[in-house]
């Protein structure tokens, strides 16, 4: 008998902590970098959904401008790596969007981003200055 | 007595062989028609066709448009009857090599009659000149421009790859430029001829009139962090005059409201920066699919234009009587004339969509030096 409430309580348990670590405990979900490199490959794909859902609400309505800047060409993000600069919230990217117009190619190199937090994620902000 | 006769006959045989020899010059307006053409009731394609002009029969032109793109021609008998009268464009037309436009009277008759249109949604377009008179409100701006620091005889372009065409504008800045009868810009060429030697880091290829705003497009070697395109270059170059052109690359991937924000805005953000904007309809083919959007985003342009009482070129109006519209077979760029210089002799403006746009940017050019530049250099 003993032995069965302790399994169920043990049970019990587990649960719960699978629950509380279900919470979060307030930490960030999203990775700046991570943000970063999602924002500009849709920068690149002309995907206005994924950019308004990362853009800074300080930003949010120039969502459409930054959808369709690409919009005349054929655009792909190449080589793209964004880190995050120790803790604070600039992202470096390297790596370009490679636009492709007739029979030309131009390179537009990726930069540093000012990323900031709203609501537990991280948001595109513009270049860092 | 027989000799003051003898002195009157000689005067009179001299008179006549004078008289006969300057009949026997060509006059600089004589002129024939390389090919067959439509002689119309005035400058432009609205126009109704009212006789035809055979290929070789000279012609004597009396009258231009303000531009010099059409004349006016008649043919006279021997007797003396006016046998034909009516416009022809003037590149399809043998030029006498010393005829000079700064000597036609310009007609007072408009370059088109929206009334005549094909459709109803033309008329807007042909409503408005190919080159305006310029409004005194740009005059403010221009002052606004000097108290910047702007540099009277610098221009620039803001586009896509239509104005990024290193032979829009550019030749204007080599030497061997040939203006052929249009001698009345060559005060206007040479007062801003050279500004046009400097790449413009705001017409790209592939541009639209949403990247024109993104740094990402500005040139990063040359503008600052966060800088757009368009400010950086208004910045570098301090100009008085932007030439702007968008649309036949965004036809393909925005609606006329969308265009028609985008432009408002290029509008006033470089009036803000003291520098004249001026607009330029896109030509068009009546073939391609995004036809009637062409139309719609042309529209668009005459209307903001007309609010904000800036100049525009009908570039598209002008385009209409030129094969293929003086478009390429991809519909969007400008027919090139296969050399560096500008060329505007030749017929080179009746046969290459480039060169004729060259000319009524230089004929925009002209105007606004002559009614804007020239009156507050008079005033100040």
């Amino acid at each position: 008998m003993n032995a069965k409430m302790n399994a169920g309580w043990i049970i019990g348990m587990c649960a719960l902590a699978v629950l509380l670590a279900g919470c979060g405990g307030g930490e960030p979900i999203s990775d700046p970098a991570d943000v970063a490199q999602r924002y500009m490959t849709a920068k690149a794909a002309g995907d206005g959904d994924t950019i308004r859902s990362l853009l800074c609400a300080e930003r949010e309505a120039t969502w459409e401008s930054e959808a369709a800047s690409f919009g005349n060409v054929d655009a792909r993000i190449e080589d793209a790596v964004c880190t995050r600069q120790g803790d604070s919230e600039i992202v470096s990217c390297t790596g370009a969007i490679v636009a492709v117009y007739g029979l030309d190619t131009n390179s537009f190199p990726l930069a540093s981003y000012q990323m900031t937090l709203e609501d537990g994620e991280y948001k595109w902000c513009g270049e860092a200055s | 007595m027989m000799r003051q006769f003898i002195q009157f006959v000689t005067v009179m045989v001299l008179c006549f062989s004078l008289s006969a020899m300057a009949q026997e010059l060509p006059s600089p307006f004589m002129t024939s028609a390389f090919e067959n053409l439509n002689v119309r009731e005035g400058p432009g394609t609205t126009y109704l066709t009212a006789a035809r002009l055979r290929t070789g029969v000279q012609v004597r032109i009396v009258e231009r448009n303000s531009i010099g793109t059409w004349v006016r021609v008649q043919q006279t008998l021997v007797d003396g009857t006016l046998f034909l009268d009516g416009w022809v464009l003037s590149g399809l037309l043998t030029l006498n090599p010393e005829l000079r436009f700064s000597e036609v009277p310009v007609t007072a008759l408009p370059d088109g009659l929206p009334e005549n249109a094909e459709s109803p949604s033309l008329r807007p377009l042909y409503a408005v000149p190919v080159i305006p008179a310029v409004s005194p409100d740009m005059r403010a701006v221009y002052q606004r421009g000097l108290e910047g620091r702007q540099y009277t005889h610098v221009i620039t372009k803001i586009g896509d790859s239509v104005s990024a065409d290193t032979l829009y504008l550019t030749p204007m800045s080599r030497p061997g430029a040939d203006l052929g009868a249009f001698d009345y810009l060559r005060d206007s060429l040479n007062f801003f001829g050279a500004s046009t030697q400097v790449e413009s880091v705001a017409a790209r290829l592939g541009m639209n009139s949403y990247a024109v705003f993104d740094p990402m497009w500005a040139n990063s070697d040359l503008c600052q962090q966060g800088e757009s395109p368009l400010i950086c270059e208004l910045r570098r170059k301090k100009p008085s005059v932007a030439l702007i052109m968008f649309g036949g690359n965004d036809v393909l991937h925005m609606d006329d409201a969308e265009y028609s924000v985008q432009i408002r805005r290029l509008v006033d953000e470089t009036l803000a920066e003291g520098v004249i904007p001026v607009l330029s309809t896109f030509s068009a083919h009546p073939n391609l699919p995004l036809w009637g959007q062409s139309i719609a985003f042309n529209t668009r342009l005459v209307e903001i234009a007309a609010e904000y009482q800036i100049p525009l070129i009908n570039l598209w109006l002008a385009a209409r009587p030129l094969y293929d519209y003086g478009l390429e077979a991809d519909g969007i760029h400008m027919k090139h004339w296969g050399t560096e210089t500008l060329r505007l002799d030749d017929s080179f403006p009746a046969y290459s969509g480039a060169a004729l746009r060259n000319l009524l940017a230089l004929r925009m050019l002209d105007e606004i030096r002559r009614t804007v530049f020239l009156d507050a250099t008079a005033i100040g």
